[in-house]
């Protein structure tokens, strides 16, 4: 078994036993044959000594057992490393960045909160993909559209936290979500924008709640383990139609130059 | 002179000395008459014991005056409060959320670094106001337009700072939305770009927001945690034409499909403007009236009693007489021909309401012409304005006006059932209260997906009226509250008793601010109390 650096072989053992008690035995891997399912198989260091590899994952399914991974990684000094689906090859996969960090594997918590196509909204936990995502919104008959990105099997919230784009009048991911859950690294559970008052009505129709806006803080980061995210949803439009134009010169005019306008 | 709480009289006079070294003798003010500039003319608190007042204000030109400003308080811990021009007086004007603060008064940092019409935006510092930057647009005659606010002498960074807005298309008049881009200097006196200005020569400041690693932005607007120096912010680029259109709806029952309608139309961009809300019902007469003709003695007789108990009565009432119940005014910004396609569209959706009727509005080409300008609501099309102020202003028929008002402002869902819920509560709310009962309430459409309702709770200089007020507002907050609605802003009379209605987990995020607070302003100077955030040694004052 791997270890992660620092950690003494007792302490780690300490934790993962810990882990395997708050998740279940079958949800903590430790085997190299698992391990390395995490590994980036994209990876510029590929079958070198720097190449990022964990020391083992643990997949929870829930925000108590986030919350309890978190604190037993505090406990033993455990570094984990977050990913929603892991899923986006080009920009690192599921390995972690200090190599020996424990992958704290969020694909389990794949529930779809709310889809509401009265105010084109979503609540969705990290695990869902924009599949799952899709053929739930499909199911239900509702009227609403989602902003897939090229692969869609990743994640909505992992891309929207790594303020990924798509194609639609949403495609800036970061921009159209609306309301996290997030753990912190002290284990506690917070809610950001209208979430943080109980019983909200309105955590996916404003933003930016009241006091500072945090949620920009958690995007391309390692402030917390967000655990649900509210996504804007497009109503399904009318139709859709597109066009190119071509200038005719390399260079800008101070008049528009002259153009071709394709159907 | 004043002192500020817990500073000896000895290390203030020294510290104003040192601030009058700083940025010059004549920008630091100390006599009685100079600081009561500072006064909140709204305060909930006027003439009483608690009002929110300054001890002396400083005012730095350029971010070095700034951060030697900032590294002094600290010396000698000094609570500053940064204003960039402090005219937002439903909110709290210029006046500090600890009393006894320094105001850092950042009109002199008034300059307009760039406006770039090629890429539609400008970078500005914090004095600079909506009108400043409306003209300097105006000499150079570019063709960009500004999201001006409802009175136009506020600067957009003190604005998009406290998340307000305006009325052009949705990320527009979302101010915080529409910016990209900060300075900031930090309270230990650090100066930091964030966004794209990270990078040393950067040639997208404005250009794109959340630039690498962590989007901080955020965390400096309704807080605490730093003095903005710079922001850049997304410009409209002009128009080619404007139109306006009234759908108007028979029953009351309609007011949900209309919103789901409007909800669509504006999710999908078909209409890119505020809506506007109505109803040309209860208008006549109410205090929605717009100046139509009076009720007559029917009417007027259903009025009387809370419209929640005569919903079928009126509705009968404006069938028989042919009057909409509820209207819904879009607006369009686009070219010409595609707000015409787009206001036929959008009457097309709303025909799916039996008897929906329709009123064609305003249409304009673009830019309006003088006489247009006269008779338009000028924030609309991006003119910054003072008109705001003649509402209510000393008239013949209003000779004794209030002295001003704090705005109560919850979030409520973007539903016709939450509207029909919100007046239902809020109604009882206030005879519970003994305030005046509104016929029926209208939200504002400032924000896509949500509404918002904003109720002026007068100000007066009677203290025993103000404080019947203030715990009014406050159990209106409450209220508010136990049915899942948030104020999106709030004077800083108030704000600690609304950020404790942002209470999850035990108030894990107000907690999450308060370990930020300590770790980038340690020794607590900057805005103590802002937004209900306090450095731990005043954390007693929070109630």
């Amino acid at each position: 078994m791997r270890v992660p650096p620092g950690v003494s072989p007792a302490d780690f053992a300490a934790a993962i036993k810990q882990f395997e008690t708050v998740v279940g035995k079958e949800w903590v891997f430790t085997s190299d044959e698992d391990v390395d399912l995490y590994r980036d198989s994209f990876s510029p260091f590929w079958h070198e000594a720097e190449d990022s590899v964990p020391s083992a994952a643990v997949a929870p399914d829930g925000v108590e057992q986030v919350q309890a991974v978190v604190k037993i990684a505090n406990t033993y000094k455990i570094p984990l490393w977050t990913i929603s689906t892991g899923k986006n090859l080009a920009y690192w996969g599921a390995a972690p960045r200090l190599s020996g960090s424990v992958v704290l594997d969020l694909t389990c918590m794949n529930r779809i909160l709310e889809v509401n196509d009265q105010n084109h909204f979503a609540l969705v936990e990290p695990g869902v993909s924009y599949f799952d995502l899709y053929i739930y919104i499909q199911e239900h008959k509702l009227k609403v559209w989602i902003d897939p990105l090229d692969p869609g099997w990743g994640s909505p919230v992992g891309n929207s936290l790594e303020r990924g784009g798509g194609r639609t009048p949403l495609r800036d991911h970061f921009a159209n979500h609306c309301g996290m859950e997030v753990v912190l690294p002290d284990g506690e559970v917070m809610r950001t924008g209208m979430g943080a008052m109980p019983g909200s009505k309105t955590w996916q129709q404003y933003r930016y709640g009241f006091g500072p806006y945090v949620d920009g803080m958690f995007s391309q980061s390692n402030f917390g383990v967000v655990t649900k995210l509210g996504i804007w949803l497009l109503p399904e439009p009318e139709a859709y139609r597109d066009g190119t134009v071509m200038a005719a010169r390399h260079e800008r005019k101070h008049e528009w130059a002259a153009t071709t306008v394709l159907p | 002179m004043k002192v500020p709480p817990g500073v000896s009289a000895g290390d203030f006079g020294e510290a104003i000395k040192q601030f009058e070294e700083a940025v010059g003798k004549e920008w630091v003010f100390t006599s009685d008459e100079d600081v009561a500039m500072y006064r909140d003319a709204y305060s909930p608190f006027w003439g009483e014991a608690e009002e929110l007042v300054a001890s002396a204000a400083v005012a730095p030109d350029g971010v070095e005056q700034v951060q030697k400003i900032v590294r002094i308080a600290n010396r000698y811990k000094i609570p500053i409060y940064p204003v960039s021009t402090g005219k937002n007086l439903g909110y709290g004007g210029s006046a500090p959320a600890y009393s006894g603060s320094v105001v850092l008064d950042l009109k002199r940092m008034n300059r307009i670094l760039e406006v770039n019409e090629h890429n539609a935006f400008a970078l500005v510092e914090p004095g600079v106001s909506y009108f400043d930057l409306y003209r300097y647009i105006q000499e150079k005659g570019l063709k960009l337009w500004v999201d001006v606010p409802d009175p136009g002498w506020g600067s957009p960074i003190g604005n998009s700072l406290d998340r307000g807005g305006g009325y052009l298309t949705a990320m527009y008049r979302n101010h915080f939305d529409s910016h990209c881009g900060m300075e900031v200097v930090l309270a230990n006196g650090e100066l930091m770009r964030t966004g794209m200005g990270a990078l040393l020569g950067s040639k997208t400041w404005q250009q794109y927001k959340s630039g690498f690693g962590p989007w901080i932005d955020g965390m400096f607007s309704q807080s605490n945690f730093g003095v903005v120096t710079k922001m850049g912010f997304w410009l409209l680029p002009q128009p080619d034409a404007y139109l306006s259109g009234t759908v108007m709806v028979p029953k009351h029952q309609d007011l949900i499909p209309l919103i789901d309608i409007l909800n669509w139309l504006e999710n999908t961009n078909c209409t890119t403007g505020m809506p506007f809300l109505g109803s040309p019902l209860l208008s006549r007469g109410g205090p929605l009236s717009a100046g139509g003709p009076a009720p007559d003695a029917e009417l007027t007789a259903l009025l009387a009693k809370p419209v929640g108990d005569t919903l079928q009565e009126l509705d009968q009432y404006a069938q028989k007489k042919g009057i909409g119940f509820f209207s819904c005014t879009l607006s369009f910004y686009g070219a010409a021909a595609a707000n015409a396609a787009n206001w036929e569209f959008a009457k097309e959706k709303f025909s799916a309401i039996p008897g929906a009727k329709f009123v064609d509005g305003e249409s304009y080409k673009l830019p309006l012409n003088a006489e247009q300008r006269e008779k338009v609501n000028v924030p609309q099309f991006g003119i910054p304005s003072l008109r705001m102020f003649s509402i209510g202003a000393r008239s013949e028929t209003n000779p004794t006006p209030g002295n001003g008002h704090v705005w109560f402002s919850p979030i409520i869902p973007r539903t016709g059932e939450a509207i029909f819920e919100a007046n239902r509560v809020f109604t009882e709310a206030a005879k519970e209260l003994n305030l005046p009962v509104p016929t029926f309430s209208l939200p504002t459409c400032y924000w896509e997906r949500g509404f918002i309702y904003l109720f002026g709770f007068p100000i007066t200089h009677d203290i025993e009226t103000n404080k019947k007020n203030r715990a009014s507002f406050k159990r209106l907050v409450q209220i508010a509250a136990e049915h899942g609605w948030g104020e999106y802003r709030t004077a800083p009379a108030h704000q600690a008793s609304v950020m404790d209605t942002y209470s999850f987990n035990n108030h894990a995020l107000l907690r999450f601010h308060e370990t930020v607070k300590e770790a980038v302003d340690p020794n607590g100077i900057l805005s103590a109390g802002r937004y209900g955030i306090w450095p731990k040694h005043l954390r007693e004052n929070k109630a």
